[in-house]
């Protein structure tokens, strides 16, 4: 007897098991294909493997995206792109292949299996590249190709350019034999432009730099300018990564056509640019580099990119919560900056102080740093991103803010004030989020910092200035408010109950001045800080308004662009704006009136939680709107006072 | 805007001078009453349901000013809308008239008889001269029609009409909701067909109506139409004051949530 004759049972049972449990836990791996016809003139189509676990769907597998916008007319011209990408546990990994063709129909057409099959002619842009642990690797290149007849008949273009470890490094290489042009330069070790050679047709320019710095033109061996030059040029500053790449094309763009202009050049940079974008809008895709969009309105790419930022697969929430996390904590400390610096700065004037002045400016500066990291992560917690490493992406913009940006982003050098606010350094052992969260907690610490320096000053001021500068603030407060006015008839509707608010603002707000110049002499204490403190809610509300506006008049448009009379054939108002006039003329604004007619001897604290509760009901009505213009129609006709809808509004915001 | 005012009233004065040249032949035979419902039902963006339904009266053998004393015609016209843009759509559709006799309890005559038609319509919207709207179309109608005289067979006509008409608002500058408008038209029709034998002119139409549009669902719209059409005879004309009550109502086949496009109000 031999052991699988002795162990057969037990072999069996392990055997099912063994084969059951994977069966069990194996991760579901399953592919996507959609075509979509988007328009009469536009398909789409993607297809992509996934993984799909009990919490996320995980890209894995090939990822491809591919559209053709026939152009309009009846000649079948158009423009096709294709994006494909190897994504390895959601994570692109592997090559990537963007190419582009804008094509016509060659007059020749080929008889196939009894079909007319149509030929092609036109220019197509095909991009190759490497990428590994989420960054660009090696070298990539694009290849310009003249078609004809659906043959290859020209390669006219080639670009390359390489990387090492995601940054642009080595040399790099764009020709064009119909632009002419030929363009070869290095990037230096330390990812900075080192020389670019140019030529087009035979006359050679060389840009020599130093550090990113362009140091100097040579045209036919002349050395035409030099360093002195571009001292003026802001842009020509050095500035390291991806993003320094178009903009020091852009520079170069610049310089040349500024000092050359009676020259006989013709090199058409412009198209250069253009081409060479093609490839960079490759690397937006595959990276989700933010900067890169900023100048690339121009490249044809009509359906590819906003397909690849569909929300693919959900968040997982782990990272939606971490990011959540930090984009509330950030946001919530900037209005804390906000509140600090607004009260003061009605009155910042009135203090020729020149110690508080400087601090305020560092408040400010505190405020715009906070603002720009959460600008960041809020950035990282869109869709857009929602297939690409954040975590990488953040810490190419935090390598970016600390390198490129730390001797001048948050510096206020006026003559008299020379106020600078300086990072902790970038800590690579930890996670980028955790560097945005170092950040954000070293800028907390700043602000009590400078807040109890603040409020040390002012209580050091002598009593006899600050009743002067009581007065003061106060006329500066009325200005102020009337600005404000000024600028707040402009934004709202015209209608007797919005200039029934107005007055009503106006009449406190000269009550609230009256009262409080008049004792202002008498109360040595924080009379004219209280009204300050009220105004200045006042006006947040105020500014709230216009962005109301903005909304409505967005959904409006929307609307009533489609709103086609089919008797008349014309454009027709909509009953949606109505609806929403209504509420807000109707419900809102008398209640409003009501709300600051009676403010009277409330603190400030009740003043401003009316109109938060204001600004709630316009955004509910807002939200709900543009979810279901229905609801917020049925809602107020079935409320008999803004009292009720507030109320409702409450439950509905609890839930 | 005045010159085209002007042009229109020429022309209309022109194509009256044109009719007024046998007044012998001309007489005052029928007047009527037509009330009709026009449905638009829209699917999408281009593409639209298309009804007319008309209940039309003319007036008794005895009396031709009473407007209402004999059943006409049960005339319903159905078809596909398709909207290129707002200056131009086509329709097109079939059609089925139910005619009634002419001499009520005649038994010569059938009661009813039906008519079937296919039918097309090109119809061209101008950009506002002013506060002028101008409208041209073209209507094509392909019939097999007989009389109600009983044995009488189907014969085959084609129909060929131009309609120019304009939309003029009073109370406001522009047609939106809650407008009242004033409705000049001249239509003028020609047919062809084997049975055709002399005068290619089938009938002359001066329409003139006020209107008013509710909302953008409702809108109603009437008045006075004079007519000069030629008889059975071929050879004769004769003229018809017809009054006409319309009401143009326009639904949505997706509730009107769905309509508003999302939209995105941050960047």
């Amino acid at each position: 007897m031999n052991i699988f004759v002795s162990m057969k049972h037990p072999i069996l049972i392990i055997s099912f098991l063994s084969i059951g449990i994977n069966f069990l836990f194996a991760q579901n791996r399953s592919s996507f294909s959609e075509t979509q016809n988007i328009d009469r003139l536009s398909t789409l189509s993607i297809t992509y493997e996934f993984i799909q676990n009990k919490k996320d769907t995980i890209l894995d597998g090939l990822f491809t995206v591919e559209s053709l916008v026939r152009n309009k007319g009846i000649d079948s011209s158009g423009t096709f792109e294709g994006f494909s990408m190897e994504y390895k546990k959601g994570k692109p990994e592997g090559q990537f292949t963007y190419s582009m063709m804008e094509f016509s129909p060659s007059s020749f057409s080929a008889f196939s299996n009894y079909q007319v099959t149509r030929k092609l002619n036109g220019l197509s842009w095909e991009t190759h590249g490497q990428i590994k642990n989420n960054k660009p690797f090696q070298s990539w290149v694009a290849n310009g190709r003249k078609i004809k007849e659906s043959e290859v008949i020209e390669n006219f273009g080639r670009y390359s350019i390489q990387f090492n470890n995601g940054f642009l490094s080595g040399n790099f290489t764009f020709s064009d034999s119909i632009q002419n042009i030929f363009i070869n330069g290095t990037f230096g070790a330390n990812n900075l432009l080192d020389k670019v050679i140019a030529f087009q047709g035979k006359q050679p320019f060389e840009l020599h730099f130093e550090n990113g710095i362009l140091t100097k033109l040579v045209v036919d061996s002349l050395v035409v300018f030099s360093q002195t030059y571009f001292e003026d040029l802001s842009s020509s500053k050095p500035t390291p990564l991806s993003e320094s790449f178009e903009s020091y094309l852009h520079t170069l763009i610049k310089i040349v056509r500024a000092k050359t202009s009676n020259t006989e050049l013709t090199f058409d940079y412009d198209e250069a640019i253009k081409k060479i974008l093609y490839m960079v809008n490759a690397f937006e895709i595959v990276t989700g580099s933010k900067p890169m969009t900023r100048n690339l309105s121009h490249t044809p790419i009509p359906l590819v990119r906003p397909l690849v930022k569909l929300p693919i697969y959900p968040k997982s929430k782990q990272e939606e919560s971490s990011y959540e996390s930090f984009h509330n904590s950030a946001l919530s400390f900037v209005k804390t900056c906000d509140s600090m610096i607004a009260i003061p700065a009605f009155s910042l004037s009135a203090f020729n102080n020149f110690e508080i002045t400087r601090l305020f400016q560092k408040l400010k500066m505190i405020r715009n740093a906070a603002f720009t990291f959460n600008g960041i992560v809020a950035e990282l917690n869109t869709d857009e991103f929602i297939h690409f490493d954040r975590l990488n992406y953040l810490q190419t913009k935090l390598n970016y803010y600390f390198s490129g940006n730390k001797k001048n982003q948050f510096e206020f050098d006026s003559e008299k004030h020379q106020v600078k606010l300086s990072y902790p350094d970038y800590d690579s052992s930890k996670s980028a989020l955790e560097n945005a969260k170092d950040i954000l907690s070293y800028l907390e610490k700043e602000l009590d910092l400078v807040g109890s320096q603040v409020t040390e000053k002012m209580r050091n001021v002598k009593s006899e200035e600050r009743l002067k500068d009581n007065e003061t603030q106060i006329s500066q407060l009325a200005n102020s408010i009337d600005n404000i006015l000024d600028n707040f008839e402009f934004l709202i509707y015209n209608g007797a109950t919005t200039r029934k608010l107005i007055d009503a603002i106006e009449n406190q707000k000269k009550r609230i001045i009256l009262t409080y110049t008049s004792t202002a002499k008498r109360q040595k204490t924080s009379a004219g800080e209280e009204a300050i403190r009220c105004l200045s809610a006042l006006e947040q509300i105020l500014l709230s308004f216009p962005a109301l506006q903005e909304r409505e008049k967005a959904i409006y448009d929307a609307f009533h662009e489609n709103e086609l009379n089919p008797v008349t054939w014309t454009r027709m108002e909509t009953t949606l704006h109505e609806r929403l006039f209504n509420a807000y003329q109707e419900k809102l604004i008398p209640f409003a009136i009501s709300q600051i007619e009676k403010f009277e001897n409330e603190n400030c604290l009740t003043f401003e939680a009316i109109f938060n509760n204001i600004s709630a009901i316009q955004n509910y009505m807002l939200k709900t709107a543009e979810e279901n213009p229905g609801r917020i129609n049925r809602k107020i006709r079935n409320s008999d006072s803004v009292e009720i809808i507030l109320s409702k509004i409450e439950l509905n915001l609890a839930q | 805007m005045n010159k085209y005012l002007v042009s229109l009233i020429v022309l209309i004065g022109c194509s009256l001078q044109t009719f007024s040249q046998s007044a012998s032949s001309r007489e005052l035979e029928e007047t009527g009453v037509w009330m009709g419902l026009y449905l638009r039902g829209r699917i999408n963006d281009k593409w639209y349901y298309y009804g007319e339904h008309h209940y039309r009266r003319r007036n008794s053998l005895e009396n031709t000013f009473d407007f209402i004393g004999r059943m006409r015609q049960l005339y319903n016209r159905a078809g596909a809308l398709y909207v290129h843009n707002e200056y131009f759509n086509v329709v097109v559709g079939p059609t089925l008239v139910w005619n009634w006799s002419p001499q009520p309890g005649n038994p010569n005559f059938e009661r009813t008889t039906i008519e079937p038609r296919i039918w097309h319509q090109w119809l061209f919207s101008m950009p506002y001269i002013g506060r002028v709207k101008l409208y041209h179309q073209f209507r094509f109608e392909h019939r097999w029609k007989r009389d109600n005289n009983l044995d009488a067979e189907f014969e085959y006509t084609d129909r060929y009409r131009y309609k120019i008409f304009a939309y003029i608002p009073l109370n406001k500058p522009k047609l939106e909701n809650k407008t009242l408008f004033f409705s000049p038209s001249a239509e003028i029709f020609m047919h062809t067909g084997s049975n055709i034998e002399f005068d290619h002119l089938e009938d002359f139409r001066i329409y003139t109506a006020i209107g008013y549009i509710f909302n953008s669902r409702w809108t109603f719209f009437g008045g006075h139409m004079w007519t000069n059409g030629a008889k059975s005879t071929g050879n004769e004309f004769s003229a018809s004051h017809i009054i006409r009550l319309n009401m143009f109502y326009n639904f949505n086949f997706k509730s009107r949530d769905k309509i508003i496009p999302q939209i995105m109000l941050d960047d």
